[in-house]
């Protein structure tokens, strides 16, 4: 019958097809919403246990729902030279970029991967939905979009141990894959696709494959990681790592121009830290008058750490009786910063967390560029006991965490 | 080859700016891809002996000062205004002539509608004075861009109003008339439905709307500017054809220094460091400039003839979006006489509406609308060679039928089949309007949409560069970013139809476009 | 024996306007009455229990655009006012697939990928680009229009406040809306979507109300009218009164009175008493005179001047633009008593679909041939319909087990060929019942009682002329400085002391509450007194 095309009842929301695996092995039932899709927050109560797999052995974590395309044909450069700010007509086959792309005036949209699959074959990873961004740009040329965020499965390998247990799974050395490069290879019959990237600024791998594999590739992984100590990794984790690895987040650290409401809320490349995503060499794409003309002027903002004094802070708590106390999750709220001398707002938080590693609290910072430089000192808003204070912080180079087996 | 500046297309309002550029002594270079000058303004033999008006029976209002400036008059281009406005048949098929003395229009309509010839002086002074008001804000490059807000475009309304002489009622009657149908705006003035069918046809010409359409009232007025008070319907005569006024212009402009290159198709308009450097032909020639005034449409333009890299995608996609869409198939009928009729030759020197009611208009449109094409068409009918022996044989005529509607995207395109049916439907309305003239015709050439599309490299068939709507008009024609002809890549200006006033004037976008290239100059 | 009674105001019509209008002069300390024709007051927005058990909002349904601050003001929610969230919104398409909007975007998201992956992206941009645009109007809805053709130093005052808020507005946006003013929905959809039944669903709010297709240049403007409620935080979208809309009625009726007001039913005025140019009373049918120095009217323009004043009243020019004044009614009404609820193919059972609207516009071509059928004077063979089933949200309007259905339908001409009649009325309903069984087969077995109701119809009962929802087309040439006629529109009329506060005035139609209280506001300052 013809009314079979739609679904009886309609389907809430999209799970991953690694969900026969994940759901069983979430055992708060702690899910959050990814892009349109559940996904695992922890997979223990706490995910204290998966945060240090990550740093001390190895994390698995499913990232299918990041948004994907396959950019192909001959124009396939051209279009996402057009529409990215790096120089992908000049990026080698099996290179991975990570970049940032802009509207007409400059202002960032997204952040994400292109990987040059192929000479004229390309994998565009990105945190919002860019199919219709895409087809705009490519007017006039010969390119095919196809957006394969619902069949192209992905998982992220990460932690000291991710090595050894890739090797394992494929049989074959991984030691010539370079950072940001990538290569192909099977896992358990299932054809994958390896890039040496991550989101954790650990030495890490992400595996791209179709959904038809994914329950394979998965069980693999799982039994080979075993003995190194593998373990399911949950979202919240991975906030803590990426806020010591300096990693922005689109709707956190930033709003997509796209999205934004009024014009401060966009940012632009060098306002966020990714000026050296800018190609100089590319006569023109999205935005690039504007980026230019702001590289001649310099950013009016700096995206930088900052780390909060610890014995100031310990001071505001003990004026009440008690030991600092901080939220055991990172913090997803933007928070002010002032002006040591002046009292007046320098920039803001707009990720903070304590760092289990570091035994610092930490946190990225939007500062207008006069108080960016490394080292300044700042007041970061904290309450204590119902009433904000003010505790003393330090701006401070990204990353706060850069392992050498990041890129060894 | 090395230009000061360099002209894409050879119509009226290309070889204006030509010929004033030439003027300052700069080297002028205008490329047309047709064998010929004029672009849609054009009159052509389409059968031995007999020529015809090709797209356009007149080339439309110009600011006053271009004739004299360019010394029209001498280099051929004499128009006068037909006596004969709007004729259409009342209700016994008799003409009923709207002639521009008002006297005797009022008494024309008289006998056809006392009630409306009561009024007809009094709506005559209203269009002229709303069309007035249009012709102020002609005569100058559009307002308001940049700074966007109504407070720039009310003091303008207030200028216009004053340099019209509009009373304050006055000022309300415009703003309130230009969104309005021009079927509620006749319906306010008019009783008879032949007379307000007549009329209603200077509302939707050239665009793919009713006469219920909202903003048809403002391309009613449009069509009256420049036009004397009272000739309600009325046209330029121009002894020749049409295709006069191109070729005078070029004289100017070949008398000015310009150089004009016919037979020569531009490909692409190149730049260097997103800047115009030039522009290539279609045989591969590269000529250089750094100044390319581009008269094709802004469709074209920016679709067709650039690089689409360049631009910022959301540009480009408004540009995409300007809404073209001609409705018109244009017949040119070759007869060896004219039948027998009750009609004088008065009358028949007029532009005969054969339209029906209102509500035929609206239909033939929904026809359109929905793809397709009007099993009754409206037709506008003029018979060039009763002012102008030059136009056919001697005792044989030349009839233009422009006939509306017809949608450009017809479903499954423009084939032989529909160019037939389109064909066909209007011959039959000729024939119950004149019996017999089908046992004169010799000889029939149509032009569809994609045909003038295909020979005029106008996207969509639109002779008039974009539907004139309330949206595609002033400071939104074509584009926000384009409206002063200047647009987002150094050294390139549109100068067509596309960029205001456009939209069935002639010369006055390619002149305000050269004067703004002018000012550059100066700055420099 | 007639009565005279005195007041500081009368209020013509006890619609929502006219109520709104008389709860904030009372609150002000004014003696007010309301004189309503009919039994109930609220106008074209009643609960009535047209069967026994089953209780119908019988002509407007739902509920968004009305002003918070006339909910604050008024506290209306401590006079029974409560409004519950429409959910969503299904359109059942001809191949048995269906769209909906969910109340949840990514489920939305979802079910635009399903449709086209383009328009789903399309689909977050043009809600921001709407929100501002409803943003930019905002404003202007809570403002007393100022004349752009005057000098008077009030008007230039206000001109240049709204010259000033225009400039505040990005050029984008000011080109946007300056397309939404003047473009056909159609073609502005069209620049966003590129699947038809989106553009038809979406195009279906620029024609409710409006004797414009979805082609028809100005009905992008109701789009986005019908796009205001959703940015005010009051509601994000629309919502259903619990009670009905007349709910909406009685609880401003409550809150007038509380103030004081007197409201008194069946009390149908005659017409305005006008003396030296004054409107000093209004008489009744019964021979009774209400006297005041202030008179309201919450009647459309047509009514109002051309039937409730003699042209001697009034200047030549200003009759001249009452009756040139478009009110074209173009809107039915079909009200089903249902012993269960229709089963839609394209989502069998009951379902969520049920908690929400479901729009018959499966195509955009089916919504313009609706209305091409309305041009020459007919009503529409497959009209369109917005449908909700108000006994899903509030089960107190339909006996246990039992529903009601609402169907707001178009077009019905008012100026049908010949005229309406029982015949016309019944083959109307007719139709509207096809063009839901096409998607929903099993709604014939259903049906209990049907009520029909034509423009005439609404005409006859609510007193709308033509049976026009808005009191006059919301067509460019009839908004904002022109509503209702130029040089009056700010609330005040050519007779001193007779002023206008119904949906014929600025900002326009719809249950909002607006006109009802700008115009109480400009009385006041008229009359010297405060709020
Ligand atoms: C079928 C239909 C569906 C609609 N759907 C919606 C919807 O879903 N959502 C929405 O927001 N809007 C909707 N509307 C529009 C909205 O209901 C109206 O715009 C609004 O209710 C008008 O309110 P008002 O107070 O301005 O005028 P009215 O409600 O017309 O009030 C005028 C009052 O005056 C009374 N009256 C008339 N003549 C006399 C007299 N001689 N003496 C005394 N009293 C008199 C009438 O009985 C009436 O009570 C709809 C309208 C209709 C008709």
């Amino acid at each position: 019958m013809l009314y079979a095309l739609a679904e009886a009842t309609p389907r809430m929301l999209k799970t991953t097809p690694f969900h026969p695996r994940t759901s069983a092995l979430c055992e708060g039932q702690n899910w959050r919403r990814w892009a349109g899709y559940v996904a695992a927050s922890s997979y223990d109560l706490t995910h204290e246990r998966e945060y240090f797999a990550i740093r001390n052995s190895a994390a698995l974590l499913d990232v299918s729902p990041l948004y994907k395309y396959h950019v192909t044909g001959p124009d396939a450069a051209r279009l996402l030279d057009r529409v990215v700010t790096r120089d992908v007509g000049r990026a080698a086959e099996g290179q991975v970029l990570y970049t940032t792309w802009c509207d007409g005036d400059g202002k960032v949209l997204d952040d994400g991967t292109v990987a040059r699959l192929g000479d004229d074959r390309f994998r565009l990873t990105a945190a919002d939905p860019n199919y219709r961004w895409l087809g705009d740009n490519a007017r006039g040329l010969a390119v095919d979009i196809d957006d394969v965020s619902d069949t192209i499965a992905a998982l992220a390998l990460q932690g000291p141990n991710a090595r050894v247990i890739l090797e394992a799974a494929t049989g074959a050395s991984l030691a010539a894959l370079k950072f940001f490069r990538l290569t192909t290879a099977v896992i358990n019959g299932v054809p994958v696709t390896i890039t040496r990237t991550g989101y954790t600024g650990d030495l890490g791998y992400e595996i791209w494959l179709d959904n038809a594999g994914a329950l394979a590739v998965w069980d693999a992984l799982m039994a080979e990681g075993a003995p190194h100590g593998i373990v399911p990794t949950g979202l919240l984790a991975l906030d803590i790592a990426r806020i010591e690895a300096g990693l922005l987040l689109l709707d956190v650290d930033y709003v997509s121009a796209r999205r934004a409401l009024i014009e401060p809320q966009k940012s632009t490349p060098m306002e966020l830290g990714l000026g050296w995503s800018v190609s100089e060499l590319k006569e023109s794409f999205n935005g690039h008058r504007a980026m230019r003309a702001e590289a001649k002027r310099g950013a009016e903002w700096k995206f930088v750490g900052i780390e909060v004094d610890w014995p100031s802070l310990e001071e505001l708590f003990a004026a009440k009786g008690l030991a600092p106390r901080l939220p055991a999750q990172a913090v997803r709220a933007s928070i002010p910063l002032y002006d040591i001398n002046s009292g007046e707002q320098a920039g803001y938080a707009s990720s903070t967390c304590w760092s289990p590693i570091l035994k610092r609290y930490i946190g990225l910072a939007h500062l207008q560029a006069r108080f960016a430089t490394p080292d300044t000192r700042l007041h970061m808003e904290v309450t204590v006991e119902h009433h904000r204070k003010r505790a003393l912080a330090h701006v401070r180079r990204l990353p706060f965490f850069d392992p050498p087996r990041k890129r060894a | 080859m090395k230009f000061d500046v360099l002209i894409v297309g050879g119509g009226v309002n290309g070889l204006t700016a030509a010929a004033y550029l030439a003027r300052t002594g700069k080297r002028v270079g205008v490329l047309e891809q047709q064998k010929s000058l004029g672009g849609v303004c054009v009159t052509q033999e389409f059968h031995p002996g007999f020529r015809a008006n090709v797209c356009v029976d007149d080339p439309g209002w110009m600011p006053a000062h271009v004739a004299q400036d360019l010394n029209l008059a001498a280099h051929g281009y004499t128009p006068a205004f037909a006596p004969v406005g709007a004729v259409f048949p009342g209700q016994s098929g008799e003409a009923v002539m709207l002639p521009s003395q008002p006297a005797q229009a009022v008494a024309a309509l008289r006998t056809h509608a006392p009630a409306d010839a009561a009024r007809w002086e009094a709506f005559c002074g209203q269009v002229h004075r709303l069309s007035g008001m249009l012709q102020a804000l002609y005569n100058e490059r559009t307002p308001v861009i940049g700074r966007p807000a109504m407070a720039d475009l009310m003091p303008l309304l207030a200028l216009g109003r004053r340099l019209r002489g509009l009373g304050k009622r006055g000022m309300v009657d415009f703003l309130r008339a230009v969104p309005m149908p021009v079927a509620d705006y006749l319906d306010e003035w008019f009783e008879s439905p032949q007379l307000k069918g007549a009329l209603a046809m200077w509302g939707v010409r050239d665009v793919q709307h009713g006469p219920m359409s909202g903003g048809t009232t403002l391309v009613y007025l449009n069509q009256h500017v420049g036009i004397p008070a009272g000739l309600m319907g009325g046209r330029r005569l121009v002894p020749g054809g049409v295709g006069q006024l191109p070729l005078a212009l070029a004289a100017a402009a070949k008398a000015a220094g310009a150089e004009i290159r016919l037979n020569a198709e531009v490909i692409q308009i190149v730049t260097k460091n997103a800047a115009i450097s030039g522009v290539v032909l279609v045989n591969g020639e590269q000529l250089e400039a750094p100044v390319v005034m581009c008269s094709a449409d802004v469709r074209r333009t920016f679709g067709m003839l650039m690089e689409p890299g360049l631009f910022d995608p959301d540009f480009l996609g408004a540009t995409h979006n300007v809404r073209m869409r001609s409705p018109v198939v244009r017949l040119h009928l070759a007869l060896d006489g004219l039948p027998a009729t009750s009609w004088s030759r008065e009358a028949l020197g007029g532009t005969i509406s054969l339209a029906g009611d209102m509500g035929q208009i609206e239909q033939a449109y929904d026809a359109a609308k929905h793809g397709g094409i009007a099993s009754r068409p409206c037709l506008q009918v003029t018979i060039p060679s009763l002012h102008d022996s030059g136009m056919a044989p001697a005792g044989k005529h030349v009839m233009t039928v422009h006939a509306q509607f017809a949608a450009y995207r017809q479903q499954g395109g423009w084939t032989t089949d529909q160019q037939r049916l389109a064909v066909e439907a209007t011959l039959q309305q000729l024939n119950n309007w004149m019996p017999g003239l089908s046992d004169h015709v010799l000889q029939v050439a149509s032009f569809t949409p994609a045909d003038v599309e295909r020979e005029f490299l106008v996207t969509e068939g639109s002779t008039i560069h974009g539907e004139l709507a309330l949206d595609q008009f002033l400071f939104m024609r074509p584009v926000p970013e384009c409206a002063r002809y200047a647009t987002p890549i150094p050294g390139l200006w549109l100068c067509g139809s596309s960029v205001h006033p456009g939209a069935g004037t002639a010369c006055a976008s390619g002149w305000l476009a050269a004067r703004e290239v002018m000012n550059t100059w100066k700055k420099k | 024996m007639s009565q005279t009674h005195r007041y500081d105001v009368i209020v013509i019509g006890g619609g929502h306007n006219g109520l709104v209008n008389a709860a904030y002069l009372a609150r002000a300390g004014k003696k007010v009455v309301v004189l309503e024709r009919r039994h109930l007051v609220g106008g074209a927005a009643v609960t009535e229990e047209i069967y026994p058990g089953f209780k119908f909002s019988v002509f407007s349904y739902v509920v968004s655009l009305l002003r918070p601050e006339v909910i604050r003001d008024l506290n209306l929610p401590g006079h029974g006012l409560e409004i519950l969230p429409l959910e969503s919104t299904v359109t059942p398409m001809f191949n048995g697939d269906y769209l909906a909007g969910w109340a949840d975007h990514d489920k939305t998201r979802a079910e635009y990928v399903r449709h086209s992956r383009r328009d789903a992206d399309a689909y977050d941009e043009y809600g921001k680009l709407m929100h501002h645009m409803a943003m930019a109007v905002k404003p202007i809805l809570a403002m007393v229009p100022p004349d752009p053709t005057s000098l008077a130093p009030s008007d230039l005052r206000g001109l240049l406040k709204l010259g000033k808020h225009f400039a505040d507005l990005s050029p984008k946006h000011f080109h946007a809306l300056y397309k939404l003013m003047t473009m056909s929905a159609g073609d502005f959809l069209d620049e966003w979507f590129e699947t038809d039944v989106i553009k038809a669903t979406r195009s279906a709010s620029g024609i409710i109300g409006t004797f414009m297709g979805p082609r028809t240049p100005g009905s992008a403007y109701v789009l986005l009218h019908h796009y205001m409620g959703e940015i005010d935080g009051a509601f994000r979208a629309w919502g259903f009164a619990k009670g009905g809309t007349g709910a909406i009625s009685e609880s401003i009726a409550s809150a007038a009175r509380s103030f004081g007001a007197e409201v008194r039913l069946e009390a149908p005025v005659t017409h305005v008493i006008v003396k030296g140019g004054k409107a000093t009373g209004v008489a009744l049918e019964n021979g009774n005179e209400y006297h005041a120095p202030v008179v309201v009217t919450s009647l459309d323009p047509k009514r109002t001047f051309l039937k409730m004043l003699s042209p001697s009243d009034l200047p030549a020019e200003f009759v001249e633009d009452i009756k040139r004044y478009k009110i074209r009614g173009s809107s039915g009404k079909v009200n089903l008593a249902l012993s269960g609820l229709p089963e839609f193919t394209c989502l069998p059972g009951v379902g969520p679909l049920h908690r929400g609207a479901v729009s018959i516009s499966p195509s955009m071509e089916y919504v313009e041939r609706a209305y091409d059928d309305a041009k020459y004077g007919n009503f529409s063979r497959r009209p369109y319909a917005d449908i909700i089933f108000p006994s899903v949200i509030d089960p107190g309007m339909a006996p246990p087990g039992k529903h009601v259905m609402s169907a707001f339908v178009q077009y019905a001409p008012s100026s049908i060929t010949g005229g309406w009649d029982a015949t016309k009325r019944e083959a109307f309903g007719d139709a509207v019942i096809d063009a839901i069984a096409t998607f929903a087969p099993n709604i014939r077995d259903l049906i209990l009682h049907r009520q029909v109701l034509t423009p005439q119809d609404i005409e006859d009962i609510t007193g709308l002329t033509e049976g026009n929802i808005f009191q006059g087309e919301l067509a460019l040439h009839q908004l904002f400085f022109l509503r209702p006629a130029p040089g009056w529109a700010k609330f005040r009329t050519p007779v001193a002391g007779l002023y206008q506060c119904g949906s014929g005035t600025h900002p326009g139609g719809g249950i909002m509450g607006a006109g009802g209280r700008l115009a109480a506001l400009e009385i006041l300052k008229d009359t010297g007194s405060r709020l």
